[in-house]
């Protein structure tokens, strides 16, 4: 564990009062009781530091939506909530899959805790195709933040300039040119999205042999672990991207419930129907700067705990960790669990506004 | 070389302050400083990695005061004026001062005064050094490319509307946030995990409190510099609305989020700085610290109440009156606990022996200076006074009073008693004096007149003044200059005695606390047995030993010098 | 070696580590609580209930943090330090958050204001001082009328700023 500079050093310090020579025990630690004990401090230390990075953000959300609660009230319409609801209970699913995994650890089970990882991945992994369906969503609808907002009254003239000009469209035309348009943007975020997925799938087929050459070879371990995580969050992804895309299909192919249009889908037609009661603020496009803002952030965190675990199965293929060492596993899983964390407020922060 | 090799074994009986192996010499090559988890190691790069970036920002200030020597251009332009001081203060605040003590003099000190091996992560103890690196990297990136200049304040709408490298800078603060909060985490967890046996809260000397207290504000305060930092990035790139007034943004909402890090920032610069004098006037006085535990909870107390009063930075910014009052208020009473300090610091001194070495001579310029620059901070804490003299030379004498005179002085004063404990070897003391001396007077000479400067009424941030100005203007350039050839011969002197100076003995000013009971420079792995904490301030504790030249603990004068041991034998 | 200040005496044999391991039921459980709780969210937004809205959804999340934190998290069996600094930081962001919040309701009008003059006036002059502390006295009034449909009452504007504001 250490590097060559403070293996000489150790050479002649430890030799005499430190009769361990535990790999496992970093050499400025006198038990795995105190090394355990200082990596959870250090952990809840920097979550503590992580939460007031995040508070910044609330305070943007907070500070805009109570000058300008219209604006959410408005803009907030165009989330999908059944999309959100579906990614929080797939983070919830992962919190529960990492806490059960440092279970496993805690108990010496490294089966379990490999299977529990890997959901977890698969897991984050999904969330993110969600999220990057919806993403492109909003992207062809011009629903992007405040500096390149384009007010959905006027999408289906989406290449035009959209500061928020007072549109004098009749209510009818908007809805049906709303109706018509929306197919074809929906196309076009398909088109999108199946670029990703295309790479994805490339990237699924690379891994997946890489996966099957190196699996046999005792030699290679790390490298096939890594093919396997590889595999396991490009597919993740590639389920994420395709059940949103299903279920959006499967949204049009029946005509619009009342309860569909109270869930504010992300439907401008629904959205023309509803114009009448809520028109459009100015600053529409605050909302999504914010949503840009909370979810990206959010995104890169969960990005980053993909790593983080990564990094999990790869030593425990290794078999690192036991019953007396297990502390990697139990500090990523504070992490990804306060990654969950922000995702609860963020979900009704940003979908279920009223 | 046989007794090179007797003392490298840890069986001999060979006394800990005689082995020759320590962190310096035992391992060599580029990779040992490099890749070295050591923190004595660490804190060196760090030093020489700060001392640096100090001289760089020092000759923009000196250019500074040069193009203020006459209302007309000498050497600058207006905006290359401006661009000057934004990356003078940037560099000074988060190059110098914030990882000056903390990062520098506490890596090397924290864990051998604690008993300890190292600090509680030492990787991340290097990661943390290297985003230092990184950051200094980014600013130096924002130099060549067009330059900065939107004052290290960064306000919004100027910074979203200027053409200069705004976004590479912030990314370079973003990264020296990390850098920070790293040293911050590592210190907290080190302090509450990594304590011997014996060492109890209170038997902490009082620089470890001042760290401690040092390491909450960076941790609590920092992520939301990050943060803001980060935001006022993506407002420049995609314009989201957030500062811009253009879109409906708020720009005082950038100063809120500026000021709640920044303010507490400067308790980041000021508190460790003041654990050193805590130190240095026990040790120097040869009495015990008055007042214990007023000092060290007088350091949570500032380290708390400095997060309730950056609105002080913004009265005149719109913000609201009732806020502005209890910021005021708040403001007054955080002046509180840093009065506590300096009492307990002259009654340390009363009747004690003082001894006028470099190191004291520093810690008593920076009693003086931080008096000033404390009180004059009441002034501005004060909302009708603060209307006349916002953004005039009176808040720039007053920061410089407590970031330059006291923080840097501060660190001088570490500097300058840990010397031969970092690098085992005794600088000359008259020629230390020198530079003080020279550093306290050319200090006082440069930013004195600002103060009348700025009652007056000349505004901060100008490049041109109105001709009544300039005997003052000019009085202060002279000044800079004898403060910057005084630190340059504190270098120089610093330096010389790495190669030339007299070898240190352990405890050569007679101090109590752990870091003088290892060998100077200590070993690798500072104690071999986990030592014995007393009272860290009992300084009959430890008497002159003419044969040695230095200290050593009562228990061992008279007896041979074998007795003489590291403290884990002491009572043996 | 003797044992070490704050690690509770485990040093008979450095090769363990005891912490508390949470039985699969409970974490199951909790997961089924989570998401129960999310449903209830949904549903709840769905009735408009005003501005106790926010309070509500509010509320469901952090009963679900709460879960989160104390089980998942092991926060409930760790050591109160832990407890401390983790509930230390939230009361801290609240702090944040509330000052700010307070703070720019107080200037809300100065900035719709300003907002307004951009708009009417399509002179430029007013941009560089967009922080309102620098817009002069002059255009107090008409900084003053927006305010009529804002729901706080304007503060009159009592600092003429003579000095030039922060460049
Ligand atoms: C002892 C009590 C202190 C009080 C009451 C105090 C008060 C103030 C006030 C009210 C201001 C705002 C002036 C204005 O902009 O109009 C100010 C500015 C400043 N103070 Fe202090 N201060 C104190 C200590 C310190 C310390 C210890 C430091 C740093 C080590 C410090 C660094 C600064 C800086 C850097 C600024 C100006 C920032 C800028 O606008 O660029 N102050 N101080
Ligand atoms: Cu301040």
């Amino acid at each position: 564990m250490n590097t060559a500079a403070t293996t000489t050093t150790d050479d002649h310090a430890d030799s005499h009062d430190h009769e361990h020579h535990d790999p496992r025990l970093a050499h400025h630690f006198d038990s795995h009781q105190q090394q355990f004990d200082t990596g959870k401090l250090g952990i809840w230390l920097f979550l503590v530091t992580e939460v007031l990075f995040f508070s910044g953000l609330f305070g943007f959300y907070a500070v805009y939506r109570s000058l300008h609660p219209e604006v959410f009230l408005y803009a907030s319409q165009f989330l999908d909530t059944v999309l959100g609801a579906a990614n929080t209970v797939v983070l919830l699913f992962s919190s529960l899959t990492m806490a059960w995994g440092v279970r496993c650890a805690q108990l010496g089970q490294t089966r379990g805790l490999m299977v529990c990882l890997v959901v977890t991945l698969a897991c984050a992994a999904i969330f993110l195709g969600v999220k990057s369906f919806e993403y492109t969503e909003k992207a062809h609808h011009g629903l992007l933040w405040a500096g390149m907002y384009h007010s959905p009254e006027h999408h289906d003239a989406a290449a035009a300039d959209g500061a928020a000009g007072a549109g004098d469209h009749a209510h009818d035309e908007a809805a049906a040119a709303g109706d018509h348009g929306d197919d074809e943007l929906f196309e076009k975020t398909k088109h999108t999205l199946s670029y990703m997925t295309t790479v994805l799938w490339v990237v699924i087929v690379i891994s997946g042999i890489a996966l099957g050459l190196l699996f046999k070879n005792p030699n290679k371990k790390t490298l096939a672990t890594v093919a396997g995580c590889v595999l396991v969050s490009a597919a993740g992804m590639v389920i994420g991207a395709y059940s949103s895309i299903g279920y959006h299909h499967f949204g049009h192919a029946e005509k619009p419930t009342d309860e569909e249009i109270l869930m504010a889908e992300t439907v401008p037609a629904e959205y023309a129907a509803q114009k009448e009661k809520v028109p459009e603020p100015k600053l529409a496009g605050t909302f999504f700067s914010v949503y840009f803002c909370m979810t990206g952030l959010h995104a890169i965190h969960i990005i980053g705990g993909m790593i983080a675990i990564s990094w999990l199965i790869v030593r425990t293929a290794h078999g690192a960790f036991t019953t007396y060492y297990f502390g990697a596993v139990d500090f990523v899983g504070l992490y990804w669990h306060l990654v969950d964390l922000i995702w609860i407020y963020l979900f009704p922060l940003l979908y279920l506004i009223n | 070389m046989a007794t090179v090799v007797d003392s490298s074994n840890p069986k001999s009986d060979f006394p800990i302050q005689y082995r020759e192996l320590n962190y310096l010499n035992c391992s060599k090559g580029w990779k040992s400083w490099f890749f070295t988890l050591d923190h004595k190691r660490i804190g060196i790069m760090y030093l020489i990695g700060v001392t640096c970036a100090f001289f760089l920002g020092g000759l923009f200030a000196v250019l500074l005061r040069t193009e203020l020597l006459s209302p007309a251009r000498i050497l600058l332009s207006a905006d290359g004026y401006n661009q000057m001081f934004t990356l003078h203060g940037a560099i000074m605040t988060f190059l110098v001062i914030i990882p000056g003590v903390p990062a520098a003099i506490g890596n090397i000190i924290l864990p051998v005064m604690l008993g300890a091996k190292d600090v509680a992560f030492p990787r991340m103890n290097l990661g943390s050094f290297y985003l230092w690196m990184f950051g200094a990297a980014f600013f130096l990136a924002a130099l060549a490319l067009g330059g900065l200049d939107t004052g290290w304040t960064f306000y919004t709408p100027y910074s979203i509307t200027t053409s200069t490298a705004v976004i590479t800078a912030l990314l370079g603060v973003f990264i020296l946030g990390f850098s920070s909060i790293f040293t911050g985490l590592n210190f907290i967890v080190t302090i509450h995990t990594m304590r011997p046996p014996g060492m109890t809260w209170f038997k902490m000397p009082l620089f470890l409190w001042a760290l401690y207290a040092t390491a909450l504000i960076q941790i609590l305060a920092t992520p939301v510099l990050g943060i803001t930092g980060l935001l006022l990035v993506v407002e420049r790139a995609f314009h989201i609305g957030i500062f811009d007034p253009a879109l409906g943004g708020d720009p005082v909402l950038f100063q809120h989020f500026f000021w709640f890090y920044s303010h507490p920032a400067v308790y980041v610069m000021i508190l460790p700085a003041m654990g050193v004098v805590s130190e240095v006037i026990a040790v120097h006085s040869r009495k015990h610290i008055f007042g214990y535990r007023f000092i060290a909870y007088s350091s949570i107390a500032i380290a708390i109440f400095g997060f309730l009063v950056w609105g002080h930075h913004m009265f005149v910014s719109g913000q609201s009156k009732v806020v502005a009052v209890v910021f005021s208020a708040i403001t007054f009473s955080v002046s509180i606990p840093s009065a506590i300090k300096v009492f307990n610091w002259l009654t340390t001194m009363y009747k004690g022996s003082i001894r006028f070495t470099t190191a004291m001579c520093y810690a008593l310029a920076f009693l003086f200076i931080f008096s000033i620059g404390g009180l004059t901070g009441l002034f501005l804490a004060t909302l009708a006074t603060d209307i006349h003299l916002h953004d005039t030379y009176f808040v720039v004498a007053h920061f410089h009073y407590v970031m330059m005179g006291s923080s840097l002085v501060g660190l001088f004063a570490a500097v300058h008693h840990w010397w031969p404990k970092i690098t085992g070897k005794m600088f000359s003391e008259f020629w230390g004096r020198i530079a003080c001396l020279g550093v306290f007077l050319g200090f006082n000479l440069t930013f004195f007149p600002q103060f009348l400067l700025g009652t007056r009424g000349m505004p901060r941030r100008y490049y041109t003044y109105l001709p009544e100005f300039q005997n003052l203007h000019i009085l202060s350039t002279c000044g800079a200059y004898l403060l910057g050839l005084s630190s340059a011969l504190m270098a120089a002197t610093l330096i010389y005695s790495v190669y030339r100076g007299k070898k240190a003995p352990a405890n050569p000013w007679g101090g109590a606390s752990l870091e003088w009971q290892c060998s100077s420079p200590p070993p690798a792995n500072n104690f071999d047995h986990p030592p014995l904490a007393g009272d860290p301030y009992i300084m009959e504790s430890v008497v002159y030993n003419e044969e040695i030249g230095g200290y050593v603990p009562v228990e061992c004068q008279g007896a041979k010098k074998g007795s003489v041991t590291a403290s884990g034998d002491k009572e043996a | 070696m003797s044992d070490h200040v704050e690690s509770d005496a485990h040093a008979e044999n450095p090769q363990s580590c005891h912490v508390h391991v949470v039985p699969v039921k409970v974490l199951v459980g909790v997961f089924l609580a989570l998401v129960a709780l999310t449903v209830v969210t949904v549903e709840a937004a769905k009735f408009d209930t005003g501005s106790l809205d926010v309070i509500v959804s509010m509320a469901i999340a952090t009963a679900k943090a709460t879960l989160v934190v104390f089980i998942f998290m092991h926060l409930w069996y760790d050591k109160p330090l832990n407890r401390l600094a983790f509930f230390f930081s939230i009361v801290f962001a609240a702090f944040f958050l509330c000052m700010i919040l307070l703070d720019s309701h107080a200037y809300d009008d100065y900035v719709k204001g300003f907002q307004q003059d951009q708009a009417a006036i399509a002179a430029p002059a007013a941009a560089p001082a967009a922080a309102p502390d620098a817009t002069p006295a002059a255009d107090a009034p008409a900084t003053d009328a927006p305010a009529t449909d804002a729901k706080a009452a304007p503060e009159k504007k009592t600092e003429p700023e003579a000095k030039p504001a922060e460049k």
